[in-house]
């Protein structure tokens, strides 16, 4: 979970099964995956939820080896940090 | 509003399904639930948000919100639930540091009250997920016959991030219905006041009016006249409520305008005419005078608390509250003066003797083109006040001070009378020049009147009760030696003031009459 600023909630969800999406009723949109989401320009690919200041990041199906990928990379924590810092920046939240 | 918000003006009452009928198949409309809500717009008498832009609505439940005009810069906050006014000052917060700072010593007042029903809705797609939410309002007029009038409404609809195609869909459906945008409170407020026949800013304390210079003196002072007689009216009803200080304040500068105005075309009309009028309006100046002689000292409390050391401050407090209490007994006679009374019968009579009477009963010299009249008062008034000026010197007695204070009063309103005459661009700043004067002589004079009302009221401590008469004795001499201490101060500074006001560019100006 990322906490962009005071009382704004993102949701991420990295699990490729989807539960979040699914409980919320949203859909990813089709142009997202893991090669996108590394690259970490996220914006275009975040939902509101049905609740005020929280938003969703829906997970793709191809999101399902991005755990080795960042594994791969030896430095997973500093490449999330990489990944989220345009939704810290967002004007958005 | 949030970047992905618009409001859109609904002109007439329509529901939230025939407004979106043209949505896609695969998108559906649900309805939440419908709240009525009373709003009232507040405002000071003379519109003092409404100038800086702002909107102060009370809401049924005693809550208070205050908004830029497009609905920014919110400030909500409850405050004392009275339905006839709100004073800023019994308003805790933010809020009420705002409403305190703009409203200034003026009571807020109902300026108007809807009913506003408010229905929500969202636009769900095809796996039930909301993907565009909204509220359609509907305002109506309550009116004293319990009518409602439709005041139209507006319809917000508030896009979903990552849901930005529906929203251009709903948008182009809206605009194609005929919807626009740029729905906003004011907005709203200025319709309830149109269907009750009024406006924003309808009252003004500031003097204003245009007079065509082909029009005979007659004609342009009954003009000033009939607007003076309409700005004592409409602040009657605030004076018997007591609702702020202003509403005599204003009253009375409209009745000292009159007068002076009355004074200048006094060989314009028949003697005893003008001398039964003047009559009567001293008679309303002096009921309405001891609640703003008062007024002033009750207004100006905290700076005497300030001029004063800790150990004074008891007796300053016993002095104050004898204040407050003749406050009362004074407003009653003036209520009962004003209304029922003697001063409503003078009113009356002057508003149909100038309506009536005073174009018909002029005298030859009265149907003299009016701006000729005007310049011609202005450059008298103007001589004596530069030869009375010009020879007070730093032995001169107060009075003389204190007869130029009146000349230059009389020249500021016949300088605001007429300017519409003469071109803005020298008047503004003979105005402006003046002003400047006037401020030190009024000044001087305030200073004068508070000493000797100060001393007076020592004089009458003797007969009361001895140890308390000793502090508040204490307390006043205090104060009459810090305002004899301010008031030389502002004495030195005249010489300056009026070399300021004779300098070769305004001799110029003076030149214009």
């Amino acid at each position: 979970m990322v906490v962009p600023e005071a009382g704004k909630i993102l949701l991420c969800e990295m699990d490729p099964q989807g539960a979040a999406g699914y409980y919320y009723r949203i859909r990813p949109k089709e142009s997202l995956n893991r090669k996108r989401f590394l690259k970490g320009n996220l914006q275009p690919f975040i939902k509101g939820t049905d609740f005020e200041n929280l938003d969703l990041l829906p997970a793709h199906f191809s999101f399902r080896n991005l755990d080795i990928a960042l594994d791969d990379s030896g430095e997973s924590a500093n490449e999330l940090k990489r990944i989220f810092a345009c939704v810290r920046v967002s004007m958005m939240y | 509003m949030k970047k992905n918000s618009i409001a859109y003006i609904l002109p007439e009452q329509i529901d939230i399904v025939t407004l979106l009928s043209g949505l896609p198949a695969n998108y559906s409309i649900q309805e939440g639930g419908m709240t009525n809500d009373t709003l009232c717009y507040l405002d000071t008498f003379d519109w003092r948000l409404y100038e800086k832009g702002l909107i102060c609505l009370r809401q049924g439940s005693g809550v208070h919100l205050l908004t830029d005009f497009n609905g920014g810069n919110r400030i909500q906050d409850e405050g004392p639930v009275h339905k006839d006014f709100l004073r800023p000052d019994c308003v805790g917060g933010v809020l009420g540091e705002k409403l305190s700072s703009v409203a200034g010593i003026r009571t807020l007042l109902p300026q108007a009250e809807i009913t506003r029903h408010s229905q929500s809705f969202q636009i769900i797609n095809r796996d039930q997920k909301t993907v565009l939410s909204g509220i359609l309002e509907l305002n109506q007029l309550l009116l004293t016959d319990g009518h409602p009038t439709d005041l139209g409404g507006s319809l917000r609809v508030h896009g979903l991030r990552g849901y930005g195609k529906i929203l251009a869909r709903v948008t182009a459906l809206l605009q194609s219905g005929g919807l626009e945008t740029g729905y906003s409170e004011e907005r709203a407020l200025c319709i309830a006041l149109a269907a009750m026949g009024r406006k924003p800013l309808d009252y003004s304390s500031q003097f204003s009016i245009t007079l065509d210079p082909a029009e005979t003196v007659v004609q342009a002072v009954q003009k000033i006249f009939l607007r003076l007689f309409e700005g004592m009216e409409r602040n009657v009803p605030g004076i018997i409520e007591d609702l702020d200080t202003e509403f005599l304040h204003d009253f009375r500068v409209a009745l000292r305008r009159t007068r002076s105005l009355l004074g200048s075309i006094k060989k314009r009309m028949p003697l005893a005419d003008v001398d039964h009028f003047q009559q009567g309006f001293k008679e309303i100046g002096s009921a309405t005078g001891p609640v703003r002689d008062l007024d002033v000292y009750l207004l100006g409390k905290n700076g005497y608390q300030a001029m004063l050391p800790e150990g004074l401050q008891e007796g300053l407090a016993v002095f104050f509250k004898e204040l407050g209490r003749q406050r009362v007994q004074e407003l009653r006679r003036m209520k009962k003066a004003l209304h029922p009374g003697k001063c409503k019968k003078i009113l009356m009579g002057w508003q149909r003797y100038v309506q009536d009477s005073l174009l018909s009963s002029a005298l030859a010299a009265g149907h003299e083109p009016c701006k000729k009249v005007a310049a011609k008062a202005i450059k008298k008034r103007l001589q004596r006040i530069l030869k009375d000026g010009a020879a007070i010197g730093p032995q001169s007695p107060d009075d003389a001070l204190h007869r130029l204070r009146i000349q230059a009063k009389k020249l500021r309103y016949l300088l605001e009378f007429y300017c519409s005459l003469f071109p803005k661009s020298k008047i503004d700043p003979l105005l402006k020049s003046l002003k400047r004067l006037q401020d030190n002589l009024g000044s001087f004079n305030d200073l004068s009147v508070q000493q000797l009302m100060l001393g007076r009221y020592e004089e009458g401590l003797a007969g009361g009760e001895q140890k308390k008469a000793i502090k508040v004795a204490a307390a006043l001499g205090g104060l009459i030696t810090h305002l004899h201490e301010e008031q030389k101060s502002v004495r030195q500074e005249f010489e300056q003031r009026f070399e300021q006001f004779i300098t070769a560019e305004n001799r110029k100006l003076f030149e214009l009459f």
